[in-house]
């Protein structure tokens, strides 16, 4: 997808190389791989704690986060989410592909796209937490390490994606 | 097309290079394995490792019999606790009568050979020995073994105590367990 | 033979403030590159799956077998020490269906969570769309799953790793992969032509 005034996409493999590296350097100097859905995790947790904090300790899915002694927003995957919205941005703007758009097909109505957008990124998240995991944590790092659970993840992944994107073909095109 | 090319030759060679090693065994790989198979002079002999014997032992599980080979000296001095000395008359009963038997300090593995093959399926031989249960069940040297979290460093240390030993130069443990750790996990 | 040096933060003293400095710079690259692939758009993304444009395979996994290669170059010459480093607990149940999940929500909205941040912050609406949906998402999740853990802690099988499942040699299993991960690229490639034919 180029117009005149944007740049193009660089070659998939040179960012998958270049992802590899990086994930190769954060082995090295951390020990641990990516994340994803941890940052939106313990941002659901400060939002739990502040609104109603004896519910939020209670329930284990929230007091995960917010049980430490520090600050759960002072997470390592926070930070790190908070360098891809950066990252994201800069690049954006430096390859002019910065706009305010919505991006679909055009047989379907803006409303009804971002419907189904808050729809998937509900599932998304769902089962992210269900399998401890989203795709740049444990498909990318998980992978790199040959763990089983990462493998039949991102195979599982595929099959499901594959199995439903033909049903839904009117929202692209 | 031409970059392309070159990075999957150079994977390819990269990847080739690696069937050639003996990576795991080399690196230590597996420092919590239970099990493994080793083929010493055509035989195949199967080990447990003293950490999870020693787990056995402290979760009191049952059906597990733990013979002792060496003189009654030495198991007078310190035997494995709820180990009985090795008898060769009893071992065909041993073997009835229990899921697994876990055989130590034994000088050579001549006993295999006469071991009918439906019952040789439950015999161990302890990995590395009393030593190795010295050295990782009742004197843990913190300064030599890696800890993952502040939990297995929990469960080693009680481990320890529960057999009668104590652990060793815990101030110099390693850094990771320090409690500065962030969550890890996605 | 004890040369480790790495993961540097469990040998040496490193202070928390460097390490969170350091994610954000790691994320800034990884929004970055993620960005640069086209991924800051959905309909790039899936194009996957209709075959038209496999940019996500791709880039999935030569990322994977780059970091797999240097994780298993850097721990045999003993500079990366391999017992240390973080590997993804196997829950194998929720792991195959939860994916599976996965995947429909990510063919409904055409993001993966990391991309949405990228979308979401090159003014595309349908990212800040998916980051609240995600939200939201969890939010549903913290109060329906602690009645229901048992399912969701089913089959836990600990760090399990593929050559320590299948008891084969680390080395030929990498091979194996990338042997696979090779062919899948150029079918994968075949793949894209003919679609592209079909198209146009």
């Amino acid at each position: 997808m180029k117009t005149k005034q944007q740049f193009s996409y660089w070659n998939p493999y040179i960012v998958g190389i270049c992802i590899g590296i990086l994930i190769i350097l954060l082995f090295v100097i951390t020990g641990r791989g990516l994340g994803a859905i941890g940052a939106f995790s313990s941002v659901v947790a400060t939002i739990m704690k502040g609104i109603a904090p004896e519910h939020a300790l209670s329930n284990p899915v929230y007091s995960e986060y917010i049980s430490g002694s520090g600050h759960p927003l002072k997470d390592w995957v926070v930070f790190e989410i908070a360098g891809v919205c950066l990252g994201g941005l800069i690049s954006g703007l430096l390859s002019r592909r910065f706009k305010f758009e919505v991006i679909k097909g055009p047989r379907i109505s803006s409303i009804n796209r971002l419907i189904l957008a808050f729809t998937g990124g509900l599932l998304m998240a769902f089962a992210a937490k269900v399998t401890r995991g989203c795709t740049s944590g444990l498909a990318l790092s998980g992978g790199a390490v040959l763990s089983l659970g990462a493998w039949l993840f991102m195979f599982s992944v595929f099959i499901g994606g594959y199995s439903i994107s033909f049903l839904i073909k009117k929202v692209w095109n | 097309m031409k970059t392309n090319f070159i990075l999957a030759i150079a994977s390819l060679i990269i990847g080739l290079g690696a069937v050639f090693t003996n990576h795991a065994n080399r690196n230590n790989l597996y420092p919590e394995w239970k099990y493994r198979t080793d083929r010493i002079d055509q035989e195949k002999i199967r080990f447990i490792s003293a950490n999870y014997l020693a787990d056995l032992i402290y979760r009191k599980e049952q059906g597990i019999t733990i013979l002792d080979t060496r003189s009654s000296d030495e198991y007078e001095e310190y035997h494995i606790p709820t180990s009985v000395p090795y008898n060769e008359l009893h071992l065909l009963s041993v073997l009835n009568s229990s899921d697994k038997v876990v055989l130590y300090g034994a000088k050579n593995y001549n006993y295999l050979s006469e071991i009918p093959a439906n019952l040789s399926g439950k015999i161990y031989n302890l990995s590395g020995g009393t030593d190795e249960w010295f050295n990782m069940v009742l004197f843990p040297d913190f300064s030599k073994i890696k800890v993952r979290n502040n939990q297995a460093l929990e469960k080693i240390i009680n481990r320890s105590r529960y057999f009668g030993g104590t652990p060793q130069n815990i101030d110099l443990l390693k850094i990771s367990t320090r409690s500065n750790r962030f969550r890890e996990g996605c | 033979m004890e040369l480790i040096i790495a993961p540097i933060r469990f040998n040496y003293e490193v202070s928390t403030t460097v390490i969170l400095v350091f994610a954000l710079f790691t994320g800034l690259l990884f929004g970055f590159f993620l960005e640069k692939a086209g991924f800051g758009n959905a309909s790039v993304l899936i194009k996957q799956f209709y075959f038209t444009d496999m940019r996500m395979f791709k880039v999935l996994f030569s990322a994977i077998i780059t970091a797999m290669l240097g994780i298993f170059w850097l721990s045999y010459f003993r500079i990366l020490d391999i017992t240390q480093i973080y590997i993804n607990g196997t829950y194998l149940w929720p792991q195959i269906l939860g994916g599976i999940l996965f995947g429909f929500g990510f063919v409904l909205c055409g993001l993966c969570p990391g991309t949405s941040c990228v979308a979401a912050f090159t003014g595309k609406i349908d990212g800040l769309a998916v980051m609240c949906g995600m939200i939201v998402g969890i939010f549903i999740f913290g109060e329906t799953a602690p009645s229901m853990a048992k399912y969701f802690n089913f089959s836990a099988l600990g760090d399990v790793t593929i050559y320590e499942i299948l008891q084969m040699n680390y080395g030929l299993v990498v091979f194996l992969i990338v042997i696979f991960a090779l062919a899948c690229f150029w079918l994968v490639g075949k793949v894209e032509e003919r679609f592209n034919k079909k198209l146009s």
